[in-house]
């Protein structure tokens, strides 16, 4: 073995001697040789006698030399090595060639190094918790009925934890699906984000502090003393690694708390970038115990048990379900509670989208492939006098493979260089993008995995589009083409009636996989388009929110939060260039908060039913553009103290509740809504649907409510100003200051990136395809203008035949452009074809277009025969001007 | 390569070795003649393909070589064997003598027996 090893590094060295080796051979054959002839002279032979013999005795000394090296070498290796050499000269004489080649390669590669590590990273890599194949996510199946709004169906109440903590089979720890907002004091208070979870939670994870301790099942404990976790991150930005940081107190939301461990930066839960962790999830939402049973704000993630398998696990659940949910007695957050794979609850929801794009990127990589080979074939074709050649002298035809292939691995091992860089460019995109809450986004990096993929592919397509042309070089033999090749080949290349050259199925190809991304592409953006002009129910335009948190513990009453929220109000309308601002709980698509029903003159038969309940400072319905159909809007008069309890809903409640709304009205009725006031409120007026729950959803029944009767711990400013309504936000930061030094303003928005990232999944995959779609039919205009300038140059004396017989200029011109037509043409029915079959797989993504949508598979062929048609238009013009007589001569 | 020229091989280099043990460091002129009088013409089709044997065992570090002066005052290498070299010999010379003795019992067996 060690032997092996030996002669193997001296034969790698070798090769970088060869030359000196070669000189101490000959000088040893040189001595071997006298020795030789001095013996046979002292044998009796005459000098030229003996020399000639010495010869015979040693040998040829050429094929020794040759022996010699091929056993002190690596000759394959340096055959390779030659190769590779060889290739790199070519490129380098062809420089516009290879640009070419190389940019469509690391297009293609780029493109799907980095839709793969998005792919890898985000679906198929374990969760990074520890044996993350134990972890569940326990939430409401999405089969129960909604209570008011979407986001709400999969929570769960406090009282359906406190039931499903005793469970055998599994842990469960509960969590704030979002965060809260929490406030560090300071000179200057800023808003961090806190995380609220149970104390188990990051046992059940399995994570650990990089210093300090963990949550103890006391701290969940009420009255136990205020403790957080905090995160690396903030370890970092805010207190600068200070060392000692761990055991004191930081002051959030007005409580000082003890600073009990700090938490791994990678550590991302329940949403990415959270600041702070705080446990006892009974705390949150200042849900008093009466109420554990009415709302339903929690998530819960729980381990398996060693010894148990998933199946108890799920019949436990069921068991727990029945207890909780006795028949004839419904609960508030009433259904199944289940078990599902956290990673799935996590990533299952950008499933399709991600691997729709990976699908996509397969496409570019092909377009890219083929767009190459058509390069290759066509360089390859005028390189049959080299081959031929090399063929005449002895070399194999597998040398003659090996070395086209080199050529092409040479082109992808640079275009698979290249396209690392835009696989990181892409994931450095993506994982940084804010539009799209990409679940996992933060794990992303273009890891070993992804680098193996990319080196698979790069090889891959190097040996496929390399294998290509020597197919096509080799098939008749070669000396054939040495006869021919001082002719051109007339005619070869083109295509008659139905038969189709290999280049010019590479174009065909290369259309239709591009008609079909941009088919893709051409329904998102209809998607997109649609999604934009969706009447939400008010006027988004222009609106700027941003959200005021106030701490439980300075704010622990309603009376200090109205006060608050209408001093705010009153203050930021004074500010210059303000033209209106308003309060709301919930702006919509954020949530909301929701709340069992009554009406009081029909008695909904559901005691279980739930209702979406908005707080709005008056002037909220006039601030934001939402139109009153009936009755009166809010005054201010209801928002003082003692006043009667008024509520404003909307119409799709008035026609769930009075169906033949509008002859019928809601005004003048009463409704129970027992968390936010213990007497019944009038219905004063009904006004506009608003989309809450995002553009792609109907609205549902909203209920409005003046902010004095349940005023919002945390709450939304949104205001309308002159200008640029930006200008406004210190002077509005200036003012909440005023107010309470302790306070700040986060999250500084315009009301349309809020929506926008509603939507988020379809403005990614709009924005990828469309990129890809851009890429791949430049990349096919790119593959047919070669194939058709490279025919336009093999017809030359064809042409210039029918020129010298009397074709017209149009005549030409129209040949040529026939004759990309006709390669388009068959591409667009292949495209056509698998569009239409495959658009499916955008069916979840679309918005009120179908996946066979007319117009789309009408207009985009339309425009891609227009773009063929330029791409043939300089070839044609280059034939068209083809002088018959130097043609004819040449 | 074909099973000829591998066996023929390991015989030379066995040679080889066993020729720089017993007469000291050698040229390759030297080693040439002394093994085609051994082997009687058998092992070297001509005196050239010593030199392909001996670079293999150079690379192997089973020998060394070093320039000196031949008889006839002209520069030539010197072959030596090395630690690693005897150490290979010996269990090559042993592992042929096992494999000659058991060769030669069966070709000493007669076909009635």
């Amino acid at each position: 073995m060690w032997t092996a090893i030996t002669r193997l590094a001296a034969r790698f060295a070798a090769m970088f001697r060869h030359r000196a080796e070669d000189s101490e051979l000959d000088q040893e054959m040189d001595a071997h040789r006298s020795l030789l002839i001095d013996e046979y002279m002292r044998r009796g032979m005459s000098e030229d006698e003996a020399r000639r013999a010495a010869h015979l005795t040693l040998g040829n000394a050429t094929q020794l030399r040759e022996a010699h090296r091929e056993i002190r070498g690596v000759p394959l290796f340096e055959e390779v090595v030659r190769d590779c050499r060889y290739a790199l000269r070519g490129c380098r004489r062809q420089p516009l060639f290879t640009t070419v080649a190389v940019v469509t390669l690391a297009v293609g590669i780029g493109a799907n190094a980095a839709v793969f590590s998005i792919v890898h990273g985000v679906l198929m890599r374990p969760l990074m918790y520890a044996d993350p194949d134990a972890l569940v996510s326990v939430t409401r199946s999405s089969t129960a009925a909604p209570g008011g709004q979407a986001f709400l169906a999969q929570w769960i109440s406090l009282r359906r934890w406190e039931l499903m903590r005793d469970a055998r089979a599994f842990e469960i720890g509960v969590y704030r699906p979002s965060f809260e907002d929490a406030i560090l004091g300071g000179r200057e208070p800023i808003v961090l984000k806190a995380g609220r979870i149970s104390a188990n939670v990051l046992g059940i994870l399995g994570v650990r502090p990089i210093s300090g301790r963990s949550f103890r099942p006391d701290d969940d404990a009420e009255g136990s003393p205020p403790v957080t976790m905090i995160s690396e991150r903030l370890w970092i930005r805010q207190f600068r690694r200070d060392p000692t940081l761990v055991g004191t107190t930081i002051t959030l939301g007005s409580v000082p708390r003890t600073v009990i461990g700090i938490l791994p930066a990678d550590f991302h839960f329940p949403v990415r970038d959270i600041d702070v962790w705080l446990p006892q999830p009974a705390a949150v939402g200042f849900i008093a115990r009466q109420y554990w049973g009415c709302c339903t704000p929690l998530m819960g993630v729980a381990r398996i048990r060693p010894g148990f398998t998933r199946q108890q696990a799920d019949a436990e659940m069921t068991v727990l379900n029945n207890q909780y949910e006795p028949p004839g007695q419904p609960r508030v957050d009433k259904g199944a509670v289940v078990l599902t794979s956290l990673k799935d609850a996590l990533v299952g929801p950008v499933n399709t989208m991600l691997w729709m794009l990976m699908a996509a990127v397969g496409f570019v990589l092909l377009i890219a492939c083929a767009n190459v080979a058509t390069l290759l074939t066509a360089r390859a074709t005028s390189r049959v006098r080299e081959f031929a050649m090399r063929s005449a002298l002895g070399a194999k035809r597998s040398r003659i493979v090996r070395q086209l292939v080199t050529e092409s691995l040479v082109l992808s091992m640079f275009g698979g260089a290249l396209g690392l860089v835009i696989a990181y460019a892409g994931v450095r995109a993506v994982a940084t993008m804010t539009w799209f809450d990409l679940p996992r986004a933060y794990e992303l990096s273009v890891n070993g995995t992804v680098l193996l993929w990319t080196m698979a592919i790069t090889f891959v397509t190097g040996v496929v589009f390399g294998t290509f042309p020597s197919l096509q070089l080799l098939k008749p033999a070669l000396i054939d083409r040495l006869r021919q090749a001082g002719q051109t080949e007339s005619g070869s290349g083109r295509t008659r009636g139905l038969r189709i050259g290999a280049r010019s199925a590479l174009v065909v190809a290369q259309v239709a996989l591009s008609l079909i991304l941009l088919i893709g592409a051409g329904l998102m953006g209809q998607t997109i388009a649609r999604l934009t002009h969706v009447d939400m129910g008010f006027l988004s335009a222009g609106l700027l929110t941003m959200r005021v948190p106030l701490p439980v513990a300075t704010y622990d009453t309603a009376e200090k939060r109205a006060r608050f929220f209408d001093e705010l109000v009153t203050r930021v309308r004074t500010i210059h260039g303000v033209r209106g601002a308003t309060v709301v709980g919930a702006l919509p698509t954020t949530g909301g908060l929701a709340t069992n029903l009554q009406i009081v003159s029909q008695r909904i038969a559901d005691p279980g039913h739930t209702q979406a309940v908005h707080t709005v400072v008056p002037g909220y319905f006039e601030v934001v553009g939402q139109r009153v159909k009936q009755g009166r809007s809010f005054e201010p008069r209801d928002n003082t103290a003692g006043a009667p309890g008024v509520t404003i809903v909307n119409e799709a409640f008035a026609r769930k509740h009075w169906p033949s709304y509008p002859k019928l009205t809601p005004i003048g009725e009463r409704l129970e809504l027992p968390v936010v006031s213990l007497k019944p409120l009038d219905v004063v007026g009904v006004v506009a649907d608003v989309k809450h729950s995002g553009p792609t959803r109907e609205a549902e029944p909203q209920v409005y409510i003046p902010d004095r009767l349940y005023p919002p711990q945390i709450a939304f400013l949104a205001l309308r100003a002159d200008g640029d309504p930006f200008r406004a936000v210190d002077a509005v930061r200036a003012q909440v200051r005023a107010i309470d030094p302790n306070q700040s303003i986060t999250d500084v928005k315009m009301m349309d990136q809020i929506l926008e990232s509603a939507t988020g999944q379809q403005h990614l995959a709009a924005r990828v395809l469309g990129l890809f779609a851009g890429a791949g039919v430049l990349l096919a205009m790119i593959g047919l203008y070669g194939v058709m300038a490279y025919s336009v140059a093999q017809r030359t004396q064809e042409i210039g035949i029918r020129r010298a017989l009397g074709a017209g200029h149009g005549e030409v011109l129209w040949m040529i452009v026939r004759q990309g037509l006709r390669v388009t043409l068959i591409g667009l029915v292949c495209g056509l074809a698998g569009a239409y079959a495959s658009t499916r797989l955008l069916q979840s993504l679309l918005f009120e277009v179908s996946t066979t949508d007319t117009t789309t598979f009408i207009v985009v062929p339309v425009l891609f025969v227009v773009v063929t048609v330029l791409a043939s238009v300089i070839p044609a013009v280059r034939a068209a001007r083809i002088d018959p007589v130097g043609a004819l001569r040449v | 390569m074909d099973n000829r020229s591998t066996i023929l091989q390991g015989t030379l280099d066995l040679m080889v070795l066993k020729t720089l043990d017993a007469m000291g460091p050698m040229h390759g002129y030297g080693l040439a003649r002394r093994i085609e009088q051994i082997s009687e013409d058998a092992l070297l089709v001509n005196q050239g393909t010593i030199y392909l044997c001996l670079i293999r065992l150079v690379q192997k570090r089973w020998i060394s070589a070093k320039w000196g002066i031949s008889e006839n005052n002209r520069k030539a290498k010197f072959y030596a064997i090395t630690k690693a070299g005897r150490k290979q010999l010996q269990a090559e010379a042993s592992n042929w003598e096992r494999l000659s003795g058991v060769i030669g019992r069966l070709l000493r067996l007669s076909p009635s027996a």
